[in-house]
């Protein structure tokens, strides 16, 4: 059987990723991750002195503190499975990309294991949204000067 | 089971659709009908604040807004715009214009008290706090 | 290429030894042992897996009621890099050593070498087979084992486990091997690394229908074929390449595959399990049992291998894989 052959039986015969489905759970548990982050953000302006444009830092310190909790219980894993994008993308999903690699990663030593590896999976995030920021800043700095926009 | 889950959601999206309350709380500590009338007629006829918490002491006004669910992201320029209003009526006074959701809730806790005593100290705290960055 | 023993070299015992999560699988009763913890009390996986390998040898070699110091050969190999666990098993084991690499076919090939050094009177005993384990294997290949990543419905399962089988001279009433095929290496340009099972049918398909015609068989000549790994997905498109070729059903349902049928219908699973050990646990305990008690007569095992590595996806190459098959009769 030629390779062209085998290419058509092979998307046949393999099941397809169920798209719509995927994407009804992605939107719910990235909501209700969303919303414990809000809930935490009110938790922080109500009982301590924090407004709204200050309570964003501990929110996301307390929001990668659960997601270190649920990942070194092994649960941030089967809620991946189920969620797919809805657990990767919040930042939770970023501390559980780091929190990952660091445990894995602890046979190798503070220095060459941790420390090097630590970043392994949110390097390319770090690195495009800085990036990414710096050139968005820049086009913003452009209209500004030509006057469309301003600060 | 399902006419049970259909039921409590009914009532939660209706729970939303709540009638609109009064628009504005005062507490005035140091009395000055005239600024008064003006503050609320100005802030009244505000189409995008859905309520307003003010608070006069002495020469300083806060004013502490909660904008409209849907209209939060212009909230910068709403209160932008409520604070150029107020400066052309109040250019005298010391004003603590603000939508934040922290000082609404503090000068809330600060109306329902209605105790005059420390009312200043606790202004300046919530001026500090608007000012803070991060 | 075709091999024919003709000193037929005998498969004298076998053993299969796991980690704990293997408890889930269908073929549970049929291991020797079942570990309490992956780890094997050693603080890393590598260290681990060394462990279950050197625990599968010793189990082995008291089944055989044969010494440590009789064993001529250790043939074997593993997925990690270097074979490291295997190579550290191997000194534990001080025995004459050639590390394989098959990847997951490494089962099979090893048996292979060792019916030949068998045949050329160069070894009485030598044990051979195959090792993995999940976490050393999930880390080298994919992702860390705790990050949440989706994967998908054609994804398969890396399992713990080692089998070895002891290979020496002709004894009647032993299983012996009876011919062997060496796979050549076939890329058919699958890419996708989470569907193993798509890109190694056509390997299996290869060796297959190479060894039944030199050997000028029909599938149904045997009571089974055995593929190491496909998986459900891998042995659905197996079964239609072949139909393709005018095979009838009567016949397909003689191929069954340890991968798919590993952990039975348990979807936290996807398409099955996967790894050096899914063949060699499940060859060297549960078919070298039906071997024995005559249930199978004449069986085809067939281990099928990915020869690919995390760099070469990352370059975008495909995955080229192989398999190797032995013809096991008693």
């Amino acid at each position: 059987m030629d390779e062209q052959r085998y290419q058509t039986i092979e998307q046949q015969i393999s099941p397809k990723t169920p798209l719509a489905l995927n994407l009804l759970k992605a939107f719910l548990v990235g909501g209700i991750i969303c919303t414990i982050g809000q809930a935490v953000t009110y938790f922080y302006i109500i009982f301590f002195d924090f407004t709204e444009q200050t309570a964003g830092n501990p929110t996301v310190a307390t929001m990668i503190f659960f997601a270190m909790l649920l990942t070194g219980f092994g649960l941030y894993r089967k809620l991946g499975q189920f969620a797919g994008a809805g657990s990767a993308v919040p930042v939770t999903g970023f501390g559980n990309a780091v929190i990952s690699a660091a445990i894995e990663h602890k046979s190798e030593g503070l220095v060459l294991g941790v420390g090097s590896n630590m970043f392994k999976l949110a390097g390319s995030v770090i690195l495009f949204g800085v990036v990414s920021a710096f050139f968005v800043a820049l086009v913003k700095l452009i209209f500004v000067s030509i006057g469309v926009a301003s600060w | 089971m399902r006419k049970i889950l259909l039921a409590v959601c009914c009532c939660v999206v209706l729970v939303g659709c709540g009638d609109t309350e009064e628009k504005l709380s005062t507490f005035y500590a140091t009395h000055d009908n005239e600024k008064a009338s003006k503050i609320e007629e100005i802030l009244g006829q505000e189409k995008d604040i859905e309520h307003a918490n003010i608070i006069f002491i002495e020469d300083k006004i806060l004013v502490a807004m909660q904008v409209k669910p849907w209209l939060r992201y212009k909230k910068k320029k709403i209160e932008k715009k409520v604070e150029e209003d107020l400066t052309k009526e109040f250019p005298s006074s010391d004003l603590i214009v603000s939508t934040d959701f922290k000082l609404h809730w503090e000068s809330q806790k600060l109306i329902d008290k209605n105790n005059k005593e420390k009312l200043n100290d606790e202004v300046d705290q919530l001026k500090k706090l608007s000012k803070e960055e991060t | 290429m075709v091999i024919i023993f003709e000193k037929k070299p005998a498969i004298l015992a076998c053993a299969a030894v796991t980690g704990p999560l293997e408890k889930r699988s269908v073929f549970k009763s049929y291991f020797d042992n079942i570990l309490e913890d992956e780890r094997f009390q050693e603080n890393t996986n590598e260290k681990g897996q060394m462990a279950l390998i050197q625990e599968a040898c010793q189990t082995l070699l008291k089944k055989a009621d044969v010494k440590n110091l009789d064993i001529d050969y250790f043939l074997s190999g593993d997925l990690i890099n270097q074979m490291t666990p295997t190579n550290f098993a191997a000194r534990e084991l001080a025995v004459s050593f050639i590390g394989l690499f098959s990847a997951c076919a490494t089962a099979v090939s090893s048996v292979i070498i060792a019916g030949l050094l068998t045949e050329l009177g160069a070894s009485n005993f030598a044990i051979a087979g195959a090792s993995s384990h999940h976490n050393a294997t999930e880390r080298q290949f994919r992702y860390p084992v705790e990050y949440g990543a989706q994967k998908p419905a054609t994804a398969q399962w890396t399992v713990t486990a080692a089998g070895f089988a002891l290979v020496g001279k002709y004894h009647k009433g032993m299983p012996y091997m009876a011919a062997a095929t060496v796979g050549k290496v076939i890329d058919y340009g699958q890419e996708n690394p989470f569907h193993m099972g798509g890109a190694m049918a056509p390997a299996a398909y290869s060796t297959i229908t190479n060894h039944l015609k030199k050997r000028n068989q029909k599938i149904r000549d045997y009571d089974v074929i055995f593929t190491g790994d496909l998986g459900k997905i891998g042995m659905k498109l197996l079964k239609a390449m072949l139909a393709e070729d005018g095979i009838k059903n009567d016949e397909l349902n003689l191929l069954r595959d340890a991968g798919e049928e590993y952990f039975g219908e348990d979807v936290s699973f996807q398409a099955g399990a996967s790894g050096a050990g899914c063949s060699a646990s499940v060859f060297f305990s549960y078919v070298d049992l039906q071997l024995r008690t005559g249930r199978y007569k004449k069986v085809l095992l067939v281990a099928t291998g990915a020869l690919l590595s995390p760099l070469s996806y990352q370059q975008g190459e495909t995955i080229p894989c192989i398999a190797h098959a032995v013809e096991i009769i008693v």
